[in-house]
């Protein structure tokens, strides 16, 4: 593991798509396991290159929907139940398939909600700096680059191996990125 | 974000051949065998029955019941076909000619309507007769609407309807798989839309003559919508269950990716969801307003045992599919989709059931439900032997269709 505490990692950049995957499968196998790669769109294969786990998202959207579920019918029930009960038109206190149209909005509501702020959370958005901005080419990642950065946290990061290796995968180019 | 797509997921199992013509016949065989004693035993019980209850309606009945499956099965694929064309998409290539094969079985279901014909006075008895009966000035309309010259002229009508627009869509895909492209597809899609209120209008009054009119005095005006969707449903998990099974072999076998079956599965939880939506209003809806008028359809219905079948429904024709059809487990997986497609088939059973038999009175009978069973049986042998012998004579792709290059270049 490379001691150099002011180096991020290595970016190396692409022409194409196959090349970055290309790439990327290489590096996987080489053993490397710290390391992200950016392209403009997504492309088929790449997160499994990479490695990809799976999330805690769907479970915690289950969680989500079961408190929806449970707070909605819980509210309607203690309204028409328990605070104020009221018989309207013959039927029973806990009329309960009136209350199925709002417990599942609140289960929708509330799993929606899970899904989107608890990606940001996982993804550990919003980011307003990451080190591969100090990378000028780095903005065409949004445009018509395709880059592979092995991070120097990464056990099998070795600053001239590593760059050795990539070198080896076709890159455009190789750069070192400050912390 | 994508997940890891699991390795072992559907399509790598080894590959096998196309299907023979001698795969094809021993189908046929196999599915003629079956209607043959589906129909021996539906005679035996109904034999016995009249015997012993000197009552002819619950035989129609019970015909009515597995007539109303498979005509949902056809139906279904012929809206399906029509969707298909005017949306487009990878999966609708991959089910069209399952599809059509499945609304062509609609020619043989209107021969099998005329024993329904026969008997609508004796399944009808309030309103089903030959000469109108006179009634009060209020419901002269209803029972003139019910009578039987009327259903039998009005189903003649929606039969015409259905058979023509089969009858196009067929003749314009053999267009297309001779060579002639051209304006084929352009015609189909220009047909499919308004396929799609034809059918909506022709549902609407079959759905009220054929199954609402067994209790005349009810009404809902959400029912043929819910039971459109039932057909809907119905011929879609057929279509797919069809194509499940064939997707190991060419030309389906290495042309299916992960992404078509996530798109399969998920249309399937669709229509799950949006048949317990229409179930759900109807009966919120009646709950709500609690007229005695609007009452009984529901209270037959959920007492002595009904409540049980009800429960079973709720459960396994939405909660279960609805869990396993969110997970990609069960969407990638050629044998766990199929399960629940074929498990979903035998609900719309159930709910088919669950939505006549109530109408009779069954005090003192305990085995009517087999005649039910019976008639599906033999009904259901003779769908898939016609189906079969339709799926058989054309290629399993519709290889002059435009599209499909782009949907197999993914490869």
């Amino acid at each position: 593991m490379d001691t150099n505490p002011g180096l991020y990692g290595l970016l190396a950049e692409f022409d194409s798509p196959q090349t970055l995957l290309q790439a990327t499968r290489s590096a996987y196998e080489a053993g490397y396991r710290r390391m992200d790669a950016y392209a403009p769109f997504p492309i088929e294969g790449l997160p499994d290159a990479l490695g990809f786990h799976r999330t805690r998202m769907p479970l915690l959207i289950l969680i989500g929907g079961l408190v929806g579920a449970v707070s909605g019918f819980a509210l309607q029930y203690y309204c028409a139940a328990v605070s104020y009960p009221i018989n309207v038109g013959g039927r029973p206190l806990n009329s309960w398939p009136s209350w199925i149209p709002v417990t599942f909005e609140l289960t929708v509501l509330i799993a929606s909600l899970t899904a989107v702020f608890g990606l940001l959370a996982l993804c550990g958005l919003p980011m307003p700096y990451h080190p591969l901005f100090h990378v000028p080419r780095f903005s065409r990642a949004t445009r018509d680059a395709f880059f592979l950065c092995i991070e120097s946290t990464d056990p099998r990061f070795n600053l001239p191996a590593t760059k050795d290796f990539l070198a080896g995968l076709n890159p455009r180019e190789i750069t070192e990125v400050p912390q | 974000m994508s997940q890891a797509i699991t390795p072992e997921a559907s399509l790598e199992t080894p590959p096998r051949g196309e299907v023979t013509a001698a795969e094809w016949e021993r189908v046929r065989r196999i599915a003629l065998l079956v209607a043959a004693g589906g129909a021996a035993v539906f005679i035996l019980l109904g034999l016995s029955h009249w015997l012993l209850h000197r009552d002819a309606k619950q035989l129609f009945v019970s015909y009515l019941v597995g007539y109303a499956y498979w005509l949902g099965s056809a139906l279904g694929g012929l809206v399906f076909l029509m969707l298909q064309y005017v949306t487009g998409g990878a999966w609708g290539l991959f089910l069209r000619r399952i599809l059509e094969a499945s609304a062509s079985v609609i020619l043989p279901l209107a021969v099998l309507f005329i024993p329904m014909i026969i008997g609508l006075p004796i399944v009808y008895e309030e309103y089903g007769h030959w000469t109108p009966v006179p009634v009060e000035s209020k419901l002269q309309f209803k029972a003139i609407w019910l009578s039987a010259p009327a259903v039998t002229i009005k189903a003649i009508l929606y039969f015409a309807c259905w058979i023509g627009m089969v009858y196009l869509f067929r003749r314009w895909s053999r267009q297309q798989d001779e060579g002639a492209n051209g304006r084929i597809l352009d015609r189909c899609e220009t047909l499919g839309a308004p396929g799609i209120v034809i059918y909506a209008l022709t549902i609407t009054f079959a759905s009220i003559d054929w199954v609402m009119a067994l209790e005349p005095d009810w009404y809902s005006t959400i029912f043929p919508a819910m039971f459109a969707v039932g057909q809907l449903l119905n011929g879609y998990a057929f279509a797919l269950t069809v194509f499940l099974l064939l997707s190991d072999r060419p030309p389906f076998a290495g042309a299916i990716q992960p992404a078509h079956m996530r798109d399969f599965g998920s249309l399937l939880l669709a229509f799950v969801m949006f048949w317990a939506y229409m179930s759900f209003s109807q009966f919120l809806l009646i709950w709500v307003g609690n007229l005695p008028e609007e009452n009984p359809w529901y209270l037959l219905r959920s007492r002595g045992g009904w409540q049980y079948v009800v429960g079973f429904i709720a459960l396994f024709h939405f909660a279960v599919p609805f869990m396993l059809l969110l997970l990609r487990d069960i969407k990638e997986h050629r044998g766990r989709l199929l399960a629940v497609a074929a498990g979903l088939l035998v609900m719309r059973f159930i709910d088919l059931f669950w939505w006549i038999e109530p109408a009779l009175n069954h005090q003192g009978e305990y085995f009517y439900w087999l005649l039910d069973i019976a008639a599906w049986t033999a009904l259901g042998g003779l769908y898939i032997w016609w189906f079969t012998g339709q799926l058989r004579n054309r290629p399993l792709l519709p290889w002059n269709d435009p599209y499909l290059a782009e949907v197999l270049r993914h490869e």
